[in-house]
């Protein structure tokens, strides 16, 4: 019981430090140096590195989708609609949060790994000593990459996704390429589109804070800097889904279904 | 000068630092000698405030730093250069890098300036031409020189150095006490040494501090140490051999 409790303080208390930890990197936002050499490395690492792998999950995603969906409609004679039940699916929840739950593997992992060697190695320490915020320096600059990053990521792994289920639709189902786009167009909202570029934006802060708050408060040497790697990951999917499910229940509440 | 009063530093329940007072002298080499554990990084991490002080005051040009925001701490930073025990150089930067990274972050010199800076300072430690490798292409030694030029790179009014010969072979331990003592002549900088090794002590130190059980159990000069009949410096000098038979 005691045991019990003690991890529900711990955990309380890291829930404390993290939001904490939020709060500094937000002031550490404003205010001189910008470093902005910095955010354009981070947008290259954290975005157009990840480019392939985002695209190869949006292309199979879309394939399989197609596939899947395509086979169920036509039991229905209703396999013209296969590209509105794409679109949908992909640009509502499977582009966001896939997108994010790769980019939470490959960058919030990096991230954690990077930081955390920084630190188990008295470079950030350094960093301190000698004048320089590593908030400023470290933090901020990886997340506002991550923050501009996340929604360019999921609209490219969305249209791949989309170019993905043309593929199947076309060559195995027998649709064709205009009735397949015309029901894409049709099928699609506008509020499917904003909701297709603010959920990223969530997920983008959560995996970059994620990964640099667990990397900035890692000890215990090269294995602490492993376990904090595979502690980012989990906590990042984790959340991942759990915020998807939230901002979707907040904008059907709002009366708006996406 | 940095002087120190009634500092206390605890861990838990281990008390580290308990009620210490203490002056570095301006222009002098102070070594802090102690056990593993008593505290001596610690010390170094308080004066730079890497860490939170429990209790007692820090005064450095005798400014009261002790309730200094982390943004005024900056500016105090800026006065002062360390070597880290592990030397912590950046290891995804190269050694030109490393030694540039104070003045491009709070300097506004030119490029071609801090080249000439950058190697200024690392033909002071030895090490001039070897700015396009990485920290992991040098050795422990070599590693310990470049922080050394690092930490020298602002023109700092203080240095601290963390063990800075532990774990290197004695002729390449003495090639960083022979800069050690360059430093703190040719510079005229306030050095603190914080050490176990007595040897690089004997050869650095103008002044001796002896730490144990988070207070001073000696403070005077080498030879004063190298003389003193107080039980803990008669077993610390002497390694426990005397003592214990």
């Amino acid at each position: 019981m005691i045991n019990f409790n003690e991890k529900i303080q711990k955990v309380l208390i890291d829930v404390y430090e993290y939001f904490l930890f939020l709060l500094n990197a937000t002031r550490a936002v404003f205010g001189r140096p910008l470093y902005t050499k910095e955010v354009i490395e981070q947008l290259y690492q954290t975005g157009y590195r990840s480019i392939s792998i985002v695209s190869l999950t949006g292309f199979f995603t879309g394939m399989v989708l197609a596939f899947q969906t395509g086979n169920e409609l036509s039991r229905f004679g209703a396999k013209a609609y296969i590209g509105g039940v794409v679109a949908v699916s992909l640009v509502r929840e499977l582009g966001p949060v896939l997108t994010a739950l790769v980019v939470a593997g490959r960058v919030g992992a990096g991230i954690t790994a990077e930081l955390g060697s920084m630190k188990v190695t008295d470079q950030i320490d350094a960093m301190r000593a000698m004048a320089t915020d590593p908030y400023k320096k470290l933090v901020v600059t990886r997340m506002l990459a991550l923050l501009i990053m996340m929604p360019v990521l999921t609209v490219l792994s969305d249209v791949v996704g989309l170019i993905g289920g043309m593929v199947i639709a076309v060559t195995n189902l027998n649709v064709g390429f205009e009735l397949y786009k015309s029901t894409v167009m049709n099928a699609l909202l506008v509020e499917d589109l904003i909701s297709g570029l603010m959920k990223p934006v969530f997920f983008g802060m959560l995996v970059s804070s994620v990964g640099c708050f667990l990397g900035m408060n890692t000890s215990g040497g090269t294995k602490g800097v492993g376990s904090a790697t595979t502690m980012s990951v989990v906590i990042s999917s984790i959340f991942v889904l759990v915020l998807d499910f939230i901002l979707t229940k907040l904008t059907f509440l709002m009366g708006k279904p996406i | 000068m940095i002087k120190i009063e009634n500092l206390c530093k605890r861990f838990g329940d281990k008390v580290v630092l308990d009620n210490l007072s203490l002056e570095f002298e301006r222009g002098k080499t102070t070594v802090v000698l102690g056990r593993s554990g008593t505290g001596k990084s610690v010390l170094l991490k308080l004066i730079l405030r890497l860490m939170d002080i429990d209790s007692g005051r820090i005064y450095v040009d005798n400014i009261d730093t002790t309730d200094f925001s982390e943004l005024q701490m900056m500016a105090v930073r800026k006065k002062m250069g360390m070597l880290f025990q592990g030397s912590a150089l950046f290891d995804s930067m190269s050694v030109f890098e490393n030694v540039a990274y104070m003045l491009r972050e709070h300097t506004s010199l030119s490029e071609s300036e801090i080249k000439e800076r950058v190697e200024e300072k690392l033909r002071f430690v030895e090490m001039l031409g070897t700015q396009d490798l990485m920290p992991s292409e040098l050795s422990g030694g070599m590693q310990k020189r470049i922080a050394l030029a690092r930490a020298m790179a602002n023109n700092p009014d203080y240095i601290f150095f963390d063990e800075p010969t532990t774990g290197l072979d004695p002729i390449t331990a003495q090639t960083i006490n022979e800069l050690i003592k360059r430093v703190q002549v040719q510079t005229h900088t306030t050095v603190i040494v914080v050490t176990h090794d007595l040897d690089s002590a004997n050869f650095v130190g103008q002044k001796f501090v002896l730490l144990k059980d988070g207070g001073i159990s000696f403070e005077g000069t080498p030879s004063e140490f190298n003389n003193s009949n107080i039980e803990f410096v008669k077993l610390f000098r002497t390694g426990g051999k005397v003592i214990n038979g």
